[in-house]
């Protein structure tokens, strides 16, 4: 078995791969007695000049009205039991405040310690054009510990934003006067985007950062390397 | 049957149009205007795809792109897809209940003109300076920030389109429900009118809402209220609640119209009546009513409490249920029929079948579970791509293909028709299925610039190749509607054949419609095909 | 129904002149909005406005000569306005859906936001006010189906004394507040209030407008039981309409919005 990527995307996988089946069923089931039909009963001369009498049947019109919807509370439920888990994050989560302003993004760890993201800084200054995300500069990078639950929660200082983990496959809101929360991990080593998903003018779409996962280890160097007093006059911009 | 000082359109002079009160004048005029304001938002979608076509900004800055996608999704959403309906609605819906006009026709010209008005400010906008770059939904804050642009111009567009579909809407639910012509009982109308008249009544309840919504956008802006600002106690959701209050029907009015479209012309080209014609009319309302219910789907990742969330989605994925029925009925309509494969025809089939994809589609994103990772990203974009730029707007060019001869007395080129037909379901396909992939990968909406990443660039790229043919073949279809005014072969009253109120009068109608009030016998029914052929025997 | 007869002259209803210079008025006014808070240019705007007025002034009255003066009422009117007052009833949701959601939602800061000068009798009054002009209104509308145009128009008199009274107590009562500091952008509380009783103020200013058209449709005997009929009926329904908002927005508004 492949190990997961990310969590908790394999959530959203797995309702993904249910619903293509389920729709491919479906289309199939409409389209080829639709095809069918078209065929058959297609206007001939001699042959299909008039429409034959048809009864209407309650049987099948109850059968239509059932089963879709037995399959539609059955996609509910099942969503609803992945989304108690895709929305909970675990006990043991780490717990990041960002905090979101056009356009940029802060983060500020348990510590104190604060990451400040712009939209210039994932472009080439030169060239305005996005770099790779190990192209950016680390020092706007958030770095994230490997195999550990990340709680994040966010605000915004202005305007609406939305926090988007481009491989946990999660989003929520950023909104100004109120706390949203989401979570993920990240299993692999390496540079990921986080994009910026409600529109919030000229400069939304490069309003992404990088999430930086390391090794647990060093992720603990990085923490502490340069925190200033945990004065709490810092937080005064939250 | 000809009446006294008849004249068709062309030769009518500017004064006679400007002044009209006549509901087949002012039918035209809302479909000329919608269709004018398709192309502008058309041409506008075109340069967002050039923009998207590579990564980097190539042809316009983020400011430009940002205005363009404003520009399209405000200009398709309320003149073509809502506003075109008004266009086939005033034309038939006197026609098919056997009026001779509206119940209140010079507050139907006036509906016209309040629209004009909006039609005018959204040209104003386009001007240098009054740019608007706040997207078709305008969520505050942003859309107080400056970057916004003047809110003023959305606001009151709002507005004025707002009073132009409320007075129509009761103006038209009146004339359907006081001023059929005897014999035409509610059970007997026309599925298109039980579906125009849901449409109204989803209008009467739902714009209010939204003007509701954009006056408090206005009052923050310019009076200092406190309706979207945290610290004084206001709540920005308040506007996305309010807004999609509205604004989750409106999908509705704009696809219920599209519904009763396709059952006039499958009807009519399958030589049957639709199958289940009373499940229909439930499926209509069950529709309209359920609409109202469904709206917090839009805000899933809003920061709305988890269990409301929940609650939506059990309330959004069951609409599924009567659109299937309506899906069923008319799959089930083709069985046994006598099926001719005319160019509405086509169109009404390709319509179906694309509102499928898009439907199927929108029931994932009505899961949370699903939609936490797709909700604003282009698989949604996708999905209404399926559902408004092709169902809808496939039905509609059916519609125009099949009322052709009624509205101008000619007819279209049907090979013509075919081709552009060809042409836009493959550029269709090839452009919006490709969006539902790169928004799978997570590409975000209303990014003028996006990451070099690979596969993305490779879709994007498909994706504009598949707009300028979809873009070519509407080309194609709008030309050959035009050409034909002038081009096309004659034709009679009743080229399709139908025993709907609509063919019984010459083409194009004269004035007054109806010389006498028509009475209808007890064995006419809109879709009874063998009455019509019983007419032409006894004569 | 009307329309089975052959009641429009061939041709002569497909015209009228007067909805494209009302629609070019209610144009006008949104640029009005804009030449003055957008582009800045007052000049611009009192043009606009000016233009406005006369049109619309023009239009309507227009419109109602020809009402009068042409073809038949079909009696369509009256559900045309039920469904009217139902959108009305909507747009009133929306304010209140604001107001109680930041009722709800501040209910521990909202006692900071009351201001002193708030008081309950004044909406005592105001009440008792719309309540004997909702009576003189229902008179008016009997003694008109009796055919007494005349003391039909003078009860409609009354009610516009009434409601004119109501107009002045009550923008007395907001000029003391807003003076007291308590302003439309205080707080969601000043929000709320300004706006619900703002917009409820606006609907008494359209039936004041509307029944200065029915007197003059009465004593010139216009409003007879085949023409001006649904006028009058519709203004009392709307009327009686204005007046029930009023409790649910006083009831708001005031009471539950001064309570601690
Ligand atoms: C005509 C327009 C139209 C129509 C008809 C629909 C129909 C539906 N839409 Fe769509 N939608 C839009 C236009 C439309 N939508 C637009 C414009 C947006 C984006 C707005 C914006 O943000 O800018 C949007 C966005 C949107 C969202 C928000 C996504 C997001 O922002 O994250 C959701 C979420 O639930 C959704 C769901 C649905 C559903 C469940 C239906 C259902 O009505 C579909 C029902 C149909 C079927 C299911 C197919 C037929 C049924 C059968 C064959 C029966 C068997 C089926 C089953 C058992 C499943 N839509
Ligand atoms: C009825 C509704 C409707 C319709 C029909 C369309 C039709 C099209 N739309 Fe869409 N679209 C929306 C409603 C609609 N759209 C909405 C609501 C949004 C969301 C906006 C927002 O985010 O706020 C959106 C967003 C949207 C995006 C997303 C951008 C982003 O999020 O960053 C894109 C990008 O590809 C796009 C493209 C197109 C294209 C190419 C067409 C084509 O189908 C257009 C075809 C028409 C023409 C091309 C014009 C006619 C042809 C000519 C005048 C001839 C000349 C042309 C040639 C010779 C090529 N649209
Ligand atoms: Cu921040 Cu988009
Ligand atoms: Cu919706």
């Amino acid at each position: 078995m492949k190990e997961i990527l990310a969590y908790p995307a394999n959530y959203w996988q797995t309702m993904y791969e249910i619903w293509l089946f389920i729709s491919v069923v479906i289309y199939l089931v409409v389209f080829l007695p639709a095809a069918y039909f078209l065929i058959k009963y297609r206007y001939r001369k001699g042959v299909n000049e008039k429409a034959q009498e048809v009864k209407e049947s309650k049987a099948l019109e109850v059968l239509w009205t059932i089963i879709p919807t037995i399959v539609v509370i059955y996609l509910a439920t099942h969503s609803f039991a992945f989304y108690r888990i895709q929305r909970n994050a675990p006990e043991n989560a780490l717990e990041i405040k960002v905090t979101a302003f056009m356009w940029g993004w802060e983060f500020e760890y348990p510590n104190g310690k604060k990451v400040y993201s712009f939209f210039n800084s994932v472009v080439n200054p030169e060239t305005n054009v996005y770099l790779k995300p190990e192209e950016v500069n680390d020092m706007f990078k958030a770095y994230i510990p490997e195999d550990t639950p990340i709680k994040v929660l966010c605000t915004s200082r202005d305007v609406i934003h939305s926090f988007y983990v481009h491989p946990a496959k999660v989003t929520e809101d950023c909104v100004p006067g109120r706390i949203t929360h989401l979570w993920f991990q990240i299993n692999q080593q390496g540079d990921y985007w986080v994009f910026c998903r409600e529109y919030c003018g000229t400069q939304h779409s490069k309003m992404a950062a990088v999430l930086k996962v390391v090794p647990k280890g060093e992720f603990e160097k990085w923490l502490n390397q340069g925190v200033q007093s945990n004065n709490p006059s810092d937080k005064q911009n939250l | 049957m000809a009446a006294v000082g008849y004249r068709p359109y062309f030769s009518a002079g500017l004064k006679e149009w400007i002044f009209t009160t006549d509901h087949k004048k002012i039918g035209i005029m809302y479909g000329v205007t919608s269709l004018i304001f398709f192309l502008i938002a058309g041409l506008s979608a075109l340069a967002v795809r050039m923009e998207l076509y590579q990564p980097g900004l190539q042809y316009m800055s983020e400011d430009t792109y940002n205005q363009a996608l404003t520009v399209h999704g405000v200009i398709m959403q309320f003149w073509w897809a809502v506003g075109i309906w008004s266009s086939f609605g005033n034309y038939l819906l006197p026609l098919m209940i056997g009026a001779r006009d509206v119940a209140f026709p010079r507050l139907n010209a006036l509906s016209y003109w309040f629209f004009f008005a909006a039609s005018v400010l959204a040209i104003i906008t386009l001007l240098p300076g009054n740019h608007i770059k706040m997207m078709w939904t305008g969520y505050p804050p942003f859309s107080l920030n400056d970057n916004a642009g003047p809110v003023a111009f959305y606001t009151l567009i709002i507005h004025l389109l707002g009073a132009s579909s409320l007075a129509s809407a009761i103006n038209l639910v009146v004339t359907n429900l006081t001023m059929r012509a005897p014999g035409i009982t509610l059970k007997k109308m026309n599925l298109f009118l039980h579906s125009f008249l849901a449409m109204n009544v989803i209008q009467i309840l739902g714009v209010p809402a939204l003007a509701g919504a954009v006056t408090m956008l206005l009052m923050d802006k310019y009076f200092q209220t406190a309706f979207f600002d945290p610290t004084r106690g206001g709540d920005p959701l308040l506007y996305q609640n309010l807004f999609w209050f509205y604004s989750h029907p409106v999908v509705y009015v704009m696809i219920l119209p599209a519904f009763g479209l396709i059952s006039e012309m499958i009807a009519t080209f399958s030589r049957r009546e639709i199958f289940g014609k009373t499940s229909m009319i439930f499926a209509i309302w069950g529709i309209a009513i359920l609409g109202f219910m469904v709206w917090i789907h839009h805000m899933f990742t809003s920061g709305v409490p988890d269990w409301i969330r929940i609650l939506f989605s059990y309330t959004t994925v069951l609409i599924g249920v009567p659109t299937g029925i309506k899906i069923f009925n008319w799959i089930f309509t083709l069985y046994k029929g006598s099926i001719r494969f005319t160019a509405p025809m086509l169109y009404t089939l390709s319509a179906i079948f694309m509102f499928l994809i898009g439907g199927l589609t929108g029931i994932p994103l009505g899961l949370p579970a699903f939609d936490i990772a797709v909700h604003d990203s282009h698989f949604v974009v996708a999905h209404f791509h399926y559902v408004l730029g092709m169902a809808l707007t496939l039905a509609a060019f059916g519609g125009f293909h099949y009322w052709y001869p009624k509205f101008t007395g000619r007819m279209y080129s049907e090979l013509w028709a075919k081709i552009a037909l060809v042409l836009i379901m493959i550029g269709s396909n090839l452009f919006y299925f490709l969006q539902f992939i790169v928004g799978l990968e997570g590409m975000p909406r209303r990014y003028a610039d996006y990451p070099a990443i690979d596969s993305w660039i490779r879709l994007h790229e498909l994706q504009t190749y598949g707009a300028m043919i979809l873009g070519f073949g509407i080309l194609v279809a709008v030309a050959n509607l035009i050409l034909s005014t002038k081009l096309g072969k004659k034709a009679d009253g009743n080229p399709w054949q139908s025993p709907s109120l609509e063919w019984l009068v010459p083409s194009p109608p004269p004035p007054h419609n109806f010389d006498k009030i028509p009475h209808m016998p007890e064995d006419w029914d809109p879709y009874n095909y063998e009455w019509l052929e019983k007419q032409h025997k006894k004569q | 129904m009307a329309q089975h007869e052959v009641h429009h002259h061939l041709g002569e209803h497909e015209y009228s002149y007067w909805p494209l210079p009302v629609g070019l008025a209610v144009l006008l006014v949104p640029l009005t909005f804009i030449a003055l808070m957008v582009w800045q240019k007052p000049m611009l705007a009192l043009v606009f406005g000016g233009v406005s007025l006369v049109l619309f002034v023009l239009g309507v009255m227009g419109w109602i000569n020809e009402f009068f003066s042409k073809g038949h009422e079909e009696g369509l009117g009256m559900p045309a306005m039920m469904f009217f007052i139902v959108s009305e009833v909507v747009i009133f949701g929306t304010m209140f859906a604001g107001f109680y959601m930041a009722r709800v939602t501040h209910a521990e800061v909202w006692s900071q936001w009351i201001p002193k000068d708030m008081n309950l009798t004044i909406p005592l009054i105001l009440t008792f006010i719309l309540w004997a002009s909702s009576a003189t209104i229902a008179l008016a509308e009997k003694f008109f189906e009796k055919g007494k145009n005349g003391l039909s128009a003078l009860f409609v008199f009354v009610t516009m004394l009434l409601g004119s009274a109501f107009m002045v107590i009550h923008v007395m009562e907001w000029l003391h507040l807003w003076h007291g500091g308590f302003t439309l952008g205080s707080n969601m509380y000043g929000t709320g209030f300004y706006m619900l009783t703002g917009i409820h103020t606006s609907h008494i200013v359209v039936g004041l407008l509307t029944m200065i058209v029915a007197i003059y449709l009465l004593l010139t005997g216009k409003a007879t039981q085949h023409k001006g009929h649904t006028y009058i009926k519709a203004i009392t329904m709307y009327w009686h309409f204005v007046d029930i908002m009023w409790l649910l927005v006083a009831s708001s508004a005031y009471l539950i919005g001064s309570l601690a």
